[in-house]
């Protein structure tokens, strides 16, 4: 499953999507591209296509919860799976993230083994 | 009647002596607090442009590390597929046949695999840059906030023009203000899947 399939991660720190793409590639999930923000995230979901979206939440020009609510909205890209991986960790704001329409939810800092359940467990209930 | 204007007339004279008094006062503490108020203001720009470099120096030297091991993880990689190719071209009788070979390719193999678990851990640890950077974002912005104010006390008794006020950085910043590297993720992860759980 994990070679056929084609992932965003969007993220502002280059840190943070240098990580996410090591520990996509050694569980096996090697098609990865990588966006700044949810607005670059958007124009590349637009001229590309993917099967899945990992997102973080504070980012510059469109945060996290922006970019899932456009998501949603938008005919084409409405079913699109999506897993928040985000610093934020009060009740509140997970809660807001799963109305938004995240279908899973990890915090940083994660495990490998965490990212690879989540992205499994996303897919199974898709 | 007129004893109780005199009165009165005393009593205002005594009220405006007071505040008369205070206000010196008032204006006293003002010239001693003034000048620490002018150098704190001036002090903070130079502040945040340090807080602002402590995040790039450790992004650049993040990366350094991140470079390094992918560099080991490559290495390591071709040295356990060399290994397995090794096994397959060797027979298995000449694997049995020299005394301890077999085990020596397995612990080869062992310790490649070491090696790559601990440069996947060091990887991992690497998320400290993310969530520290957020959390010096966060203190930036308040310093931010603490210079506008006190730029804004200074403009108020004339020190200051309002126009004098320059940004120390125009970067956009977006951080979580309760960023925070747990070390304990897994339980915290637990908490979390339970409450998505119930929301389902």
């Amino acid at each position: 499953m994990g070679s056929d399939l084609k992932i965003l991660a969007v993220d502002d720190s280059p840190t943070m999507r240098r990580i996410i793409i090591n520990t996509l590639k050694r569980a096996g999930f090697n098609q990865v591209s990588e966006a700044t923000d949810g607005k670059d995230a958007l124009a590349k979901l637009k001229t590309e296509k993917y099967n899945f979206v990992i997102t973080d939440w504070n980012m510059p020009e469109m945060d996290g919860l922006t970019f899932v609510t456009t998501l949603r909205s938008d005919p084409d890209l409405q079913t699109m799976p999506v897993l928040m991986v985000t610093t934020r960790s009060v009740k509140e704001d997970i809660i807001e993230a799963m109305k938004a329409g995240v279908n899973n939810y990890i915090v940083k800092p994660f495990t490998p083994e965490t990212l690879a359940e989540k992205i499994n467990q996303v897919l199974t209930s898709a | 009647m007129t004893d109780n204007k005199s009165k009165m007339t005393e009593q205002i004279r005594l009220e405006l002596k007071e505040l008369t008094t205070s206000i010196n006062s008032m204006m006293d503490a003002f010239r001693k607090i003034r000048k620490p108020i002018q150098e704190s203001s001036a002090k903070l720009p130079t502040t945040t442009s340090q807080l602002e470099k402590v995040t790039e120096q450790t992004e650049q030297a993040t990366h350094k590390v991140l470079d390094i091991i992918e560099a080991i993880t490559k290495r390591e990689s071709d040295i356990g597929g060399g290994i397995q190719k090794l096994k397959d071209l060797i027979p298995q009788e000449s694997l049995n046949s020299v005394a301890g070979l077999n085990d020596l390719l397995d612990e080869i193999s062992d310790s490649v695999e070491a090696n790559l678990n601990d440069s996947y851990n060091i990887m991992d640890a690497l998320q400290f840059q993310d969530i520290t950077t957020q959390q010096i974002d966060h203190a930036i912005s308040l310093l931010d906030e603490v210079e506008l104010k006190l730029h804004s006390m200074l403009v108020a008794v004339g020190i200051k023009d309002t126009g004098t006020l320059k940004k120390v950085s125009g970067k956009r910043r977006a951080f979580d203000p309760n960023a925070n590297f747990n070390s304990d993720t897994p339980t915290q992860q637990k908490e979390i899947d339970k409450l998505i759980s119930g929301l389902k």
